[in-house]
């Protein structure tokens, strides 16, 4: 994620792409279009273990209701706050990550006690429809320049928020649902523990993972069908890119609980796998706050850069260095972002994750 | 010393009688009996005394053998018209003479096979009461709506299920009609089994099988509720995601009309 933003917007020179005018040729290199993904699943993953620890401490439903839509309304609160502090004004409804994560907590409230074949079943609906409303709402009329663009109507901004935004409900609510729904399956709970039964889940999630990624891989073969199903893009959100997302994210998921998570013998790790341990540890509990404050800080110089010497705050968006040295300013961020949050937690200083405990619990 | 076992079922007589044959001989004789429907490790010591002397005389010699290999059961003793039977669910001891000493020797065996069984069936529900408690809650509504709590309701109602054929097919041997003119060997399967009160402890299993059967019956009755009902639920989910979704490729239609 923090490469993917560091590179894209301090260097980004890609070609137009022949999937669309939405899409950009991308360098082999980076990871674009697995971060989102895994961050959307991993909050409806998160949501069900939050879930789980809301009913072990005797919270009653309607608690938890309001506990949820409290902290989705915030994210949502956040996620305008960061499009018209970060994006500047002109981007408040751009309709990015922050906002689609806090809708998305409160469409799973809604759908936490929806049984799971519905819930399989809606997945399957949305992934049919998005490309219909995709199509049916000129998808690439707000992509005309590889970014959304919108006017301040309100079919626009509803258009955005629904099919057309960066993160629009149709079709990426499906990555949180998929992550509620996979929790289970990955996180065994104490009336589940018989070897036997894991080990099944484990296969059926192997399964699933791989099984998407066969059928992304084979639908970008069939050329016959609209591109808006075949074609492996982010912006729109294809049928196979979201076939693919899946089960690329799910396998990071199975594999990163696999080596991290139930590494927990404390005696037999390696020095390395300490540290990295505690990498991942620092990361996962500081994600949200890691998002906003890289945005911060190779987008504000940015913009005042740009209204120094242009007196427009974009002028040098996308090109201000090249791609060598802003991947280089990333890895650098991410090494020091691990340390200073080590000294944050040390000092418990406030950071937004604990803001956002505060108002909502 | 030899080994015998005898078994219930009236088509595994013959297999029993070839063997009981095999076995008796005059004298004293101690056997082995095992019971391999009902456990495979239990073995019951048999002391076998055919004799034409009056079977008083063995009486303590009997009584010694049982005492000498630290029984702690107390024995039931039997004397009839000169046949003495002391049986205890680990040993017995059969004096009598030996014309009478095969269908003597059958009762006894038939009617250890049905106190074993019988046995068994009671050793049975305290296991099945472990649940009981816990399961009352499922027997008004299906609180636990996974498949495992199903599966085990389900397995503790076809114990409870089996325990109750076990009983009823036990049922006639238990209260067997007295023989009629009266044979030795009928008395002695009489005796025993009033003696051992198989009768009421028929009764008292029979009435607690049916209290346990009862609730898994229910439970069982709300389990295939919950499970059609969770069929309808799921329908009804589904059927109100198809008009959400007519609803939002309208709204979407309408917007990009209205924007255009």
């Amino acid at each position: 994620m923090v490469l993917v933003h560091f590179v894209e917007n301090l260097s980004s020179h890609y070609g137009q792409s022949s999937a669309g005018p939405a899409s950009r040729e991308h360098l082999w290199w980076l990871p674009v279009g697995l971060a989102a993904p895994l961050f959307t699943m991993l909050a409806g993953v998160s949501y069900q273990a939050w879930l789980t620890v809301q009913r072990d401490h005797g919270f009653d439903d309607c608690t938890i209701s309001k506990r949820t839509v409290r902290r989705g309304l915030f994210l949502i609160g956040i996620g305008f706050a960061f499009n018209v502090f970060i994006w500047l004004p002109e981007d408040t409804f751009n309709w990015d990550v922050l906002t689609f994560i806090g809708s998305a907590l409160i469409v799973l409230n809604f759908i936490r006690k929806v049984p799971i074949e519905a819930l399989v079943f809606g997945i399957i609906l949305v992934v049919v429809l998005s490309p219909a409303l995709q199509g049916i709402s000129d998808y690439y009329a707000y992509w005309m320049n590889g970014y959304f663009e919108y006017d301040f109507i309100l079919s626009d901004v509803v258009l955005g928020y629904l099919v057309t935004g960066y993160f629009p409900i149709f079709p990426w609510i499906i990555f949180p649902v998929t992550g509620f729904i996979l929790s289970p399956l990955l996180f065994s709970s104490a009336t589940t523990p018989s070897h036997g039964l894991r080990s099944s889940r484990m296969l059926l999630l192997a399964c699933l993972s791989m099984g998407c990624i066969v059928v992304s891989l084979l639908l970008q073969q069939v050329t016959f069908l609209p591109s808006l199903i075949c074609r492996r893009t982010m912006f729109p959100a294809s049928s196979s890119y979201l076939l693919g997302a899946i089960g690329v994210s799910t396998f990071c998921l199975f594999v990163l609980h696999s080596i991290v998570d139930q590494n927990q013998d404390e005696k037999n790790r390696s020095p390395a796998f300490e540290i990295f341990a505690i990498g991942f540890r620092v990361v996962s509990k500081h994600s949200l706050s890691i998002y906003l404050l890289h945005h911060v800080i190779h987008l504000w110089p940015l913009w005042l850069y740009g209204l120094m010497t242009a007196g427009e705050p974009t002028a040098h968006w996308q090109k201000f260095m090249p791609v060598i040295f802003s991947a280089i300013l990333a890895l650098f961020f991410c090494a020091l972002v691990v340390p200073a949050f080590l000294i944050i937690d040390k000092y418990r200083v406030p950071t937004i994750e604990s803001a956002m405990r505060w108002i909502g619990d | 010393m030899s080994t015998n076992t005898p078994h219930g079922s009236e088509e595994n007589m013959s297999e029993r009688d070839a063997d009981v044959a095999r076995n008796t001989a005059h004298g004293k004789h101690v056997a082995e009996v095992r019971f391999p429907s009902i456990s495979e490790t239990q073995v019951i010591e048999f002391l076998k005394i055919s004799t034409e002397e009056p079977s008083e005389s063995y009486l303590n010699e009997c009584l010694d053998w049982i005492k000498a290999s630290q029984s702690y059961d107390r024995p039931i003793i039997l004397e009839l018209y000169g046949t003495l039977v002391i049986w205890t669910p680990t040993q017995m001891a059969l004096v009598t003479a030996p014309r009478h000493f095969k269908k003597a020797e059958h009762a006894v065996l038939d009617f250890t096979t049905t106190a074993f069984e019988l046995g068994a069936i009671e050793q049975a529900l305290p296991s099945a009461w472990e649940h009981y408690e816990n399961d009352i809650p499922n027997g008004f509504s299906f609180y636990n709506p996974d498949r495992e709590s199903a599966a085990a309701l389900a397995h503790r109602y076809k114990q409870a299920m089996s325990l109750a054929g076990r009983l009823s097919r036990l049922s006639p041997h238990i209260h067997l009609a007295p023989e009629h003119p009266p044979t030795l060997a009928g008395q002695l399967g009489e005796r025993l089994r009033d003696r051992s009160r198989l009768v009421d402890r028929e009764e008292f299993a029979s009435e607690q099988i049916d209290t346990i059967i009862r609730l898994y019956e229910t439970a069982g009755q709300r389990v295939s509720e919950h499970g059609l009902a969770q069929r309808e639920y799921v329908l009804i989910w589904m059927i109100v995601f198809l008009l959400a979704a007519e609803i939002i490729l309208l709204l979407v239609d309408l917007l990009s009309t209205a924007g255009n």
